[in-house]
């Protein structure tokens, strides 16, 4: 599904180079749950971005579903983006005007789903996630846990063939973090394809395949589950 | 389309930012309400003379022309043209009409002065299609009058007023019609309409009917208004050259006879043209206007003012929605991430745009609606409310709605949508150096309108100012003017000698013309020079206390006096002994033109003093004494400290033959002078204030746009310990160099629209260049508590940052 050859990064700051991703290879397959895992600093959220189309390399190859994207502009990139990827944030990024419904509602309404299709699939992710008790709260009223769950419930409600997950327990408790790995776990038994970054190593443990990044350079690959 | 779903976030949005959403709707909703106030003063100016059909076929004959050494240009023309006319295939219809002086109308008790009372010919409501609410639009014989409703009501009450009789001047007149009043956009108005015929008779009980003949074929004299409407197709220019051609056949041997009968060579040419009746009140501006006519110079002032500000305040919107960056950009890099393509948030922006102006016109409209008696009230205008009357309003304030939104929402939409998803979220934004400069610019401009403005309305006070307080040449203050004094002129020695009992009075006078007034023009050839030419010179009759109630000072001989005999004696002033080029002036005389039997001695000169108006310079003036038969406007009355009114006003009953008492104060005349320009100071004064009000909202919007901008530095200063005010200075000192730019670059135009506009004066007097820089002291000044009251509270504090 996701080919990536000899991805490099560089940033560009006046006179200063800051190489923030080097020679990085990567497969990811459907149906997987790979975890990045690495400090803060070691380039997750660069692969991230890139994997996940929001931001191009500097040199390499990137192949996503059969396409190669790194030389795409933004506007191709981001009608790959649309309807392909959902995206979970570390601070959850729901809209603060929008209550809990509206904000699952939409990327649908972004990608034009009729208002009867869009009724339909709000409602099946608000009971997925058993928050349709929530539905017409705000962001400033949910807890942190609450508010993943819509953010996650927003990214799934596209059926995408994708999930990337940024540090998403970053701003949760241990408790909350670990309802958000449950979640996340269930969706890939489902069959969603997730790739997660994070600096926990107990969280990688969820995942099927961790790659471990240290500045910008991949240095294992735990292959466990291919075993 | 995402309608829906954009307007329920606007509407949310603006609820969650409170405050800061409704300085931002209230600003722009000023922006409206001077816009929509200058569209209802164009209209209104825009619409005069409209109410009458085929009004762009009605003309008014004017005269262009020179009589001696003075040109002529007014609006009247003489009686005969209208016969010329009348004959001509062009013409469908031609009507004179004849203002009458203000008079005494009496029904049974009721009596009031009157000054709309015109006389017009038998066709007068056929082109002047006023609705005729009852009785007949037909004066066919004299003595016949239409009335308008609220003289019919004035007068009669409930009572049918057709057949009633009205006496004006000893001749009484039957009503015929009432007529709907005039519109308040006409540029004349009346509200009696006679038979034109009846002047005949008013003529015959003061002179022969040889004058009566002459006063209806005399193409020399301009006394009546000629209105005529033209046939469809017929070309104005072509029109107006064929009544030349004919008229100077006419006019031929009356000239001639002219020449013969006064020996002289002077030119004598009378040219007419004719001036669409919509125009009159926007350009004629000749002698003899029945109304002020507008000063367009006004107008497109207040259009280029408001729609200044009307920019300025989208500005504004677009900085203080550009201002609270950080929530908006992380905001839209979610929804891009979530899907949003780039149309669609333009679209979000553009919709919260609409949202705004939608909000801001509402309240624009209410405002307005609100404020227009006051306005009206404040700057004596008659201005109605008039939009929503059709279709035509309703789409105009909707394609100006969807322009400011677009104009607002524009910047916003396209500034947002086009930056990338991985920068927005990150929080990783920069704005560059020219985005900054330009918001720079933009207060910039915004300060240069609030200082043109406040500088140029303070001029105009300052010459306000200058006006009232100035020295006239005489002393203005404790004159009660009484109007219509001919009333008492039979015991005028009893009248005066009652009312100078009256405690605190201390002259009584009388005279012809205050300024204010046209003055009668003579026509005068100093006696000395026997090719002297003829010159008109402007006069003024009065009676012999006339100079101590006006307080004039004497540079030569003395003032008239009838008991040294003085009836054919004449006072001058120094600039009518210079137009008249005479050496020792108290030795000669001059002489009425056209009869030189009449030497006038000049026992006296006055020194000059304003006898019109600080618009005009002081014209030469030849002042005599009024005879005893003569008609004349005033009586003057000085006095000292206050003086009972009702005391003169009874004294005023027993002489005056049941004739109102009117009066007003000297003072109270002159002021009237200036009205139009204290009317103009307030306008440009509220606009001052409203400019002003803007540029501070914009330096709010632009001090919140650094703080953000420089948010990081800030926090980190604030955690360092740096004292308040070196943040205050450093946010200051980010903008201050725009605002002082913007103050610097409007003061040439300032300086340029101040004396363009003092040119309208003969006797201006320049504020000074102190005051522009009090302005720009008081503007910098305002900017920078505009700064520290947003830094002091607590912008650098967010915890958030």
């Amino acid at each position: 599904m996701i080919h990536a050859r000899n991805l490099t990064k560089v940033l560009r700051n006046g006179a200063i180079e800051t190489t923030v991703l080097q020679n990085v290879n990567i497969d990811i397959e459907q149906g997987e749950y790979v975890v990045i895992l690495g400090p803060s600093g070691s380039g997750k959220t660069s692969l991230i971005n890139t994997i996940g189309l929001i931001d191009k390399p500097t040199s390499g190859e990137l192949f996503f579903m059969g396409h190669e994207v790194s030389r795409l502009k933004e506007r191709q990139r981001s009608n790959l983006r649309r309807g392909g990827i959902g995206f979970v944030f570390q601070n959850f990024g729901l809209i603060d005007e929008l209550n809990v419904y509206e904000n699952i509602e939409l990327p649908l309404q972004y990608l034009k789903y009729s208002k009867k299709a869009r009724q339909l699939k709000v409602n099946e992710m608000l009971s997925k996630f058993q928050i349709s008790h929530l539905k017409q709260y705000y962001p400033k009223q949910l807890s942190a846990l609450q508010k993943q769950l819509v953010a996650i419930g927003r990214a799934v409600a596209i059926s995408p063939d994708l999930i990337i997950a940024d540090e998403p327990t970053g701003n949760l408790s241990s408790a909350s973090g670990n309802k958000v790995m449950e979640v996340l776990s269930s969706l890939n038994e489902e069959g969603y394809t997730i790739i997660m970054a994070t600096h926990s190593a107990t969280e990688a443990e969820r995942g099927q395949r961790v790659v471990q990044l240290f500045d910008g350079h991949i240095v294992t690959e735990n292959i466990k589950s291919r075993l | 389309m995402m309608l829906s779903h954009h307007i329920k976030v606007a509407i949310r949005g603006i609820r969650k930012q409170g405050v800061y959403a409704l300085l931002n709707i209230f600003g722009l909703s000023i922006g409206l309400v001077l816009g929509l106030f200058v569209v209802l003063l164009v209209r209104h100016e825009a619409s005069y003379d409209t109410s009458f059909s085929d009004n762009n076929r009605i003309y008014r004959l004017a005269t262009e022309g020179v009589l001696g050494a003075n040109i002529i240009k007014s609006a009247t023309s003489p009686m005969p043209l209208a016969n010329v006319v009348r004959a001509m295939d062009e013409v469908e219809q031609v009507v004179r009409f004849v203002p009458g002086a203000n008079n005494v109308v009496q029904y049974n008790e009721l009596r009031f002065n009157e000054d709309g009372f015109i006389f017009g010919e038998n066709n007068f409501f056929e082109l002047f299609d006023v609705e005729i609410v009852k009785g007949s639009k037909l004066l066919s014989h004299p003595r016949q009058v239409v009335v308008t409703e609220s003289v019919a009501g004035k007068y009669f009450g409930d009572d049918d007023p057709i057949g009633k009789f009205v006496v004006r001047e000893g001749i009484s007149y039957e009503v015929v019609g009432v007529c709907k009043d005039l519109p308040l956009a006409t540029h004349f108005t009346f509200d009696f309409v006679a038979s034109l015929n009846t002047i005949d008779e008013i003529l015959l009980k003061k002179a022969d009917s040889a004058y009566v003949e002459n006063w209806k074929s005399d193409w020399m004299y301009l006394n009546c208004y000629t209105y005529l409407k033209l046939n469809k197709s017929v070309k104005k220019e072509e029109f107006i050259e064929k009544v030349n051609a004919e008229k100077d056949m006419l006019i031929a041997p009356q000239v001639e006879e002219i020449m013969q009968l006064e020996q002289t060579n002077d030119s004598i040419e009378l040219e007419f043209i004719a001036q669409n009746i919509k125009s009159i009140h926007f350009t004629s501006h000749l002698d003899g206007e029945l109304s002020a006519n507008s000063k367009p110079i006004y107008i497109e002032l207040f259009a280029f003012v408001a729609v200044f500000i009307l920019l300025t305040t989208c500005i504004n919107f677009m900085n203080l929605t550009t201002a609270k960056l950080k929530m908006k950009y992380q905001e839209v890099g979610y929804r891009q991430l979530v899907g949003a393509t780039r149309g669609q948030l333009i679209a979000q922006f553009l919709v919260e745009a609409l949202v705004y102006g939608l909000g801001a016109m509402f309240i624009g409209m209410v405002l307005l609606e609100l404020m227009l008696p006051f306005l009206n009230n404040f700057f004596q205008l008659e201005l109605e409310f008039n939009f929503f009357r059709g279709w035509v309003d309703f789409f105009g304030i909707l394609i100006v709605l969807l322009f400011i939104g677009l104009l607002t929402g524009s910047f916003p939409a396209f500034f947002f949508s086009s930056r990338k998803p991985e920068k927005l979220i990150s929080g990783d934004y920069k704005i560059s150096k020219i985005g900054f400069i330009v918001r720079g610019l933009l207060v910039t401009n915004q300060f240069a309108v609030a200082m043109f403005l406040v500088v140029v309305a303070s001029a105009m006070w300052w010459q306000v100012n200058f006006v009232k307080k100035n020295d006239h040449g005489f002393g203005s203050d404790n004159i009660i003017v009484v109007e219509r004094g001919h009333a008492v002129r039979k015991d005028m020695q009893a009248f005066k000698k009652a009312v100078l009992d009256v405690e605190g009075v201390r002259y009584v006078g009388a005279c012809n013309s205050l300024p204010g007034d046209d003055y009668f023009q003579g026509t005068f050839r100093a006696n000395n020079s026997k090719e002297g030419s003829v010159v008109m010179l402007p006069m003024n009759y009065v009676d012999e206390d006339y100079f101590n109630v006006m307080g004039l000072r004497l540079k030569q001989g003395r003032f008239l006096s009838s008991e040294l005999g003085d009836s054919i004696g004449v006072n001058l002033n120094i600039a009518a002994v210079k137009e008249l080029g005479l050496s020792k002036p108290l030795d000669e005389k001059i002489e009425v033109f056209g009869n030189d039997k009449w030497a006038l001695s000049i026992v006296g000169l006055v020194k000059d003093f304003n006898f019109e108006s600080y618009f005009t310079p002081i014209k030469p003036l030849v002042i005599m004494l009024l005879s005893d038969k003569m008609r004349f406007e005033y009586i003057l009355i000085k006095h000292e400290g206050t003086v009972d009114a009702e005391a003169i006003k009874s004294i005023w009953d027993n002489y005056s033959e049941g004739a109102p008492f009117v009066y007003t104060s000297l003072s109270d005349r002159l002021d009237k002078l200036y009205e139009e320009d204290v009317r103009i100071a307030k306008i440009m004064s509220v606009f001052a204030l409203l400019s002003l009000f803007i540029a501070i909202l914009g330096v709010v919007a632009l001090g919140a746009f650094i703080i953000e901008y420089k948010s990081n530095s800030i926090v980190v200063k604030n955690i360092l310990g740096a004292p308040r005010q070196s943040i205050m200075r450093q946010v200051f000192s980010m903008f201050g160099v725009y605002v002082i730019i913007g103050v610097l670059l409007a003061s040439v135009p300032a300086y340029w629209a101040i004396q363009a506009w003092g040119n309208s004066y003969a006797y201006f007097d320049f504020i000074g260049i102190g005051s522009f820089v009090f302005w720009a002291l008081a503007l910098i000044g305002l900017s920078f508590v505009a700064t520290f009251v947003q830094t002091f509270q607590g912008a650098t504090f967010r915890p958030e940052s």
